[in-house]
């Protein structure tokens, strides 16, 4: 069929150029002919091949996912794949049906919920103004910004004995080491954007004699909101990360310990009903903060529409 | 050789130049891009400045307009603390309506007001609440220039500011640009590489090469100008001759 298009087009093009050749003047055939061939010879190129893949239909991208549950539970129904190592995924949401009607899957998540988010909150406020200090300052930055890049480099989970040693083992401990690692996220996509602040916009501000202050409010901030956006949908699901591990300490609910229970008494489908909780929460929590940053950034609506 | 510039800021006052340079000299990784630049202009001339790329015009501008820090350099440059910027391109921030972009940094109780005005002399009233992404590239360069003016600067400096214009654009812009000048009366240096632009627009034409001032004269020709005018071909021919360049045909 393409093969086709390619050879036929050629010749639509060398027709028309002849035709108006004999029917018009030298002059106007150049103009016209170049207009008139044009849109055949950029059909036939896109038709032909190809460069880029076609925009993805509206639910698309749950293609991949629904397979995938298919060939599972297809597995689990014949008996392919064992229970005691992998539930069925209609037996995990028989199974997170009930554990939502007798409001034991509602509280545990209402635990890690409270405990993920105040360290969220937390870790964006610190990891915000650590950014901007070291962002817009030498000083902060020969001070901030080494500090920051090395803890980076340590598993948070690493720093769960001094947590313990200087916190205790309760909840205090787990939400500084929480906001410890949503803090890097925010603070390298902010401190980034704002060191890459286009010139133009600052020597445009030097043009009209903005203070430092304003300078800071009207170009610095707007300009690392991108920044800032890329980095709060990388925390919120970073926010979740490090609950599985932090549950298992001195906990009796979140959904870390639900997990941590099952897997000692060998209830898979309790295990899957934690991890599909982290699962649609991560998706979530990433649409909301696309809206937020949509609704934020919505003087860019043109570029991308 | 790190000397740091003396730039003094004055409010201009009647017989005085309203800008003035005294041995200026600037230098980019030890080579002088501004050689030893002596220029008065009086208080409403408009000047303009073309010369090849990289003869130092943009440089002059630049330093006129206090734009780079940490400079190399000597000599006095005295500007009025009132002036302007418009550059090549718009330079309008994208994350700011039109109305809050023209009054970016200007500090008067009737900030709005003016800005309002300023947008309705280039044509683009109503528009205050628009997005610059949401407007054509002349249309975003028209914004700059209210932006430029509604501050009232004793002193414009435009950077070849119609150069990314298409042609059609550009001669509606230098319109628009005359007789927002006539109106406002700012002193104007206009950086450009267009001779008919600078002869159609300016007073007085200045020519650089290679960091120094080669031509000063003044245009004296009556508006509105017309490039098929006997005395303006005259005069380009002049100018092409003092850029090194042999008109053919």
């Amino acid at each position: 069929m393409s093969i086709e298009a390619h050879r036929a087009t050629p010749v639509t093009i060398e027709t028309k150029v002849q035709a108006s050749v004999l029917a018009k003047p030298i002059a106007v055939v150049l103009a016209s002919g170049a207009r008139e061939n044009s849109p055949p010879a950029t059909n036939a190129r896109i038709r032909g091949k190809r460069l880029t893949p076609k925009r993805l239909a509206p639910g698309g991208i749950l293609f991949g996912p629904v397979v995938l549950l298919a060939v599972w539970e297809l597995g689990s129904r014949t008996g392919f794949i064992s229970p005691r190592l992998l539930a069925a995924p209609s037996a995990a949401v028989v199974t997170g049906f009930q554990l939502v009607v007798d409001g034991a899957l509602v509280d545990h998540f209402l635990a890690s919920a409270k405990r993920a988010y105040l360290a969220l909150a937390i870790g964006v406020v610190v990891g915000v103004i650590l950014a901007l200090i070291s962002g817009l300052s030498r000083i902060g930055e020969a001070s901030i910004d080494g500090t920051v890049q090395i803890k980076r480099a340590i598993p948070t989970v690493a720093l769960i004995p001094f947590g313990i040693l200087w916190l205790g083992i309760g909840d205090l401990m787990k939400i500084a080491i929480i906001s410890l690692s949503v803090l890097i996220p925010i603070y390298v996509n902010v401190h980034a954007a704002l060191r890459s602040i286009d010139i133009r916009y600052v020597e445009i501000a030097r043009a009209v004699g903005l203070t430092r202050l304003e300078f800071v409010r009207r170009i610095a901030i707007p300009g690392a909101m991108p920044g800032f956006f890329l980095g709060l949908r990388l925390a919120v699901t970073t926010c979740w990360a490090s609950l599985i591990v932090l549950e298992q300490i001195n906990t009796t609910d979140g959904i870390g310990y639900l997990i941590n229970r099952a897997r000692d008494y060998g209830q898979t489908d309790v295990i899957l009903v934690g991890l599909a909780v982290y699962g649609i929460l991560g998706l979530v929590s990433d649409l909301l903060v696309r809206l937020c940053e949509r609704k934020a950034l919505s003087y860019r609506k043109a570029l991308g529409s | 050789m790190n000397i740091a510039m003396s730039v003094t800021q004055f409010e201009p006052s009647v017989g005085r130049s309203t800008v003035r340079l005294r041995n200026l000299t600037r230098l980019f990784s030890g080579r002088a891009v501004l050689d030893d630049i002596n220029l008065d202009i009086g208080a409403g001339e408009f000047v303009a400045l073309i010369g090849k790329s990289g003869s130092g015009k943009t440089s002059l501008l630049r330093a006129l307009a206090d734009l780079d820090e940490d400079v190399e350099g000597h000599g006095v440059v005295e500007v009025p603390h009132n002036r302007s910027v418009l550059f090549q391109d718009s330079r309008l921030l994208p994350w700011e309506n039109l109305l809050e972009n023209v009054t970016l940094g200007l500090r008067v109780p009737d900030a709005r007001q003016r800005g309002l005005r300023a947008l309705a002399d280039v044509g683009l009233s109503g528009r205050e609440s628009a997005w610059p992404i949401a407007l054509s590239g002349g249309e975003q360069q028209r914004v700059a220039l209210a932006r430029s003016l509604v501050r009232q600067p004793a002193l414009l400096l435009a950077d070849e500011p119609f150069g990314a214009l298409d042609a059609l654009t550009r001669l509606r812009m230098h319109e628009l640009l005359f007789r927002l000048v006539e109106i406002h009366r700012p002193t104007v240096l206009l950086v450009t590489h267009d001779i008919d632009e600078a002869l159609k627009l300016a007073d007085r034409v200045l020519v650089m090469d290679a960091g120094h001032i080669i031509v000063d004269r003044g245009v004296g020709l009556r508006h509105p100008r017309r490039a098929t005018d006997a005395e303006f071909e005259l005069r380009r021919k002049e100018l092409l001759h003092a850029l090194g360049v042999v008109e053919q045909v």
